[in-house]
């Protein structure tokens, strides 16, 4: 009987997230005007005035994000296939990996709807009264922003079993794992942000902002390396057990 | 089926001292809250009177009495950490509970303190004090939640063993370390929130 490969197209799925990365900060970020977001504390006339002269490359940026959005679903399928072996190793269930899997995907929309809401707002940004078009920017914000606790149930799922790896030597450092726990419970934070429109806490702020977003995706780069290290081990791990089945 | 290394691979837990991995949280966790009050302490540079008025309304004495309540648990579980470490079960079950009652006084004034500031018409959009207040305060008591959850699984596993062992050790000691960090974090917020205002 031929030996399958069981990490088939896992390495691409994981890379994918790589990708995600990079449109999200290009497209999201730069082109969509970003980096750092206009802030709360506008009037809807001000706020008017400076999206509207920007509206083109933010229709441009946006687009970017909707499409690439869906890249999250691929690096979500990728560490699935990355918890199940550890899982099964423990003679667990699958209950941490279909969360993650789950709570992953459904922070897939988030990364293509809110998005979808800014470039609908550049779509008649000339014309659009101006309360409508800060009303927009701020649903797109809160939905953003809000929901955080999909990303935090994902990622404190993949921390959790990485943790549980009995392996004496796990397969994913436990140090990441910990990572995990701390970036998605520190997501928390975001529910904040609905009661400021300055300071730290402000979706442009120094703690919404600078320090939440960068952590997230710090997390993403750091859990990437180790997650495509693991897949050799679980190569060689499958193919020993394959042998001494045969 | 479980896993096994390969014959004659060394591990870390071989040759080294157990070090809990814990640690890794424990360090970011304080970073974090070391941004957090960093940011705090410079936003009330801009208009430290206005800050200090509000921090004036706050009640040192319930302030006073959480740190006394959390240091309390916090030498309760730290005294039931060497109890397990000494495999003395009875002992860990009741100084884990003892740290469980004690610590749950925290939440009691911590919740009537924040109904009081609400019913004064004091809320997170009162001004920047205050948001910065229920913002901090509110990250904090989630740490506490987190940590008296813990606390309570613990003393859950205890309870339904014989004999202390080795991951029951480890697992005290661990969450032990959490619930030192939950109080540590208080003893600084405490006096940046309430005793700032009151000493001017």
């Amino acid at each position: 009987m031929p030996m399958i490969n069981p990490y088939q197209h896992v390495r691409l799925c994981i890379w994918a997230g790589v990708v995600l990365l990079f449109i999200e900060v290009v497209f999201w970020g730069i082109l969509g005007q970003n980096i750092p977001p206009y802030s709360p504390a506008l009037d809807a006339q001000a706020y008017a005035e400076v999206f509207r002269a920007d509206a083109d490359v933010i229709r441009i940026g946006m687009t970017g994000a909707v499409m690439g959005g869906i890249l999250y679903m691929f690096w979500t399928v990728g560490i699935t296939k990355i918890m199940e072996p550890i899982e099964r190793a423990n003679s667990a269930n699958n209950v941490l990996s279909t969360l993650q899997m789950w709570s992953g995907g459904l922070t897939t929309v988030f990364f293509i709807v809110p998005p979808g809401i800014w470039l609908g707002s550049t779509f008649r940004a000339q014309t659009m009264p101006p309360d409508i078009l800060q009303a927009l920017t701020d649903v797109a914000w809160m939905l953003f922003d809000m929901s955080a606790t999909t990303g935090s149930a994902q990622l404190i799922a993949l921390g959790v079993c990485i943790l549980s790896d009995r392996r004496r030597i796990p397969i994913i450092p436990k140090w990441i794992g910990w990572m995990g726990i701390y970036v998605g419970a520190s997501l928390v934070m975001f529910a904040f942000m609905p009661f400021f429109k300055t300071g730290a806490f402000a979706r442009n702020g120094a703690i919404n902002f600078w320090f939440e977003l960068p952590a997230f995706f710090l997390f993403m780069v750091l859990s990437t390396i180790f997650l495509l290290k693991a897949i050799p081990k679980l190569d060689a791990e499958y193919a020993a057990e394959h042998v001494a089945k045969t | 089926m479980p896993v096994t290394e390969a014959p004659g691979e060394a591990t870390d837990e071989d040759s080294a001292p157990w070090f809990p991995s814990i640690w890794t949280f424990i360090a970011l966790d304080c970073a974090t809250f070391g941004v957090l009050f960093g940011v705090f302490m410079s936003e009330r540079l801009h208009d430290p009177a206005a800050y200090d008025a509000s921090a004036s309304l706050l009640d040192v004495r319930l302030g006073l009495a959480n740190t006394l309540i959390l240091i309390t648990s916090s030498y309760l579980v730290a005294l039931s950490a060497a109890a397990a470490r000494r495999d003395d079960l009875p002992a860990l079950r009741r100084l884990l509970l003892g740290g469980i009652v004690v610590g749950a006084g925290f939440a009691v004034l911590k919740l009537t303190e924040y109904a009081m500031k609400i019913a004064a018409g004091i809320t997170p959009q009162t001004d920047a004090f205050f948001g910065y207040y229920f913002a901090l305060t509110g990250v904090h008591f989630l740490h506490y939640g987190a940590g008296m959850l813990v606390l309570l699984v613990l003393l859950r596993r205890a309870q339904r063993v014989a004999a202390v062992d080795e991951g029951l050790t480890r697992a005290v000691m661990s969450g032990g370390i959490f619930w030192h960090m939950v109080d540590l974090l208080w003893v600084f917020l405490f006096p940046m929130l309430y005793l700032l205002g009151a000493v001017r």
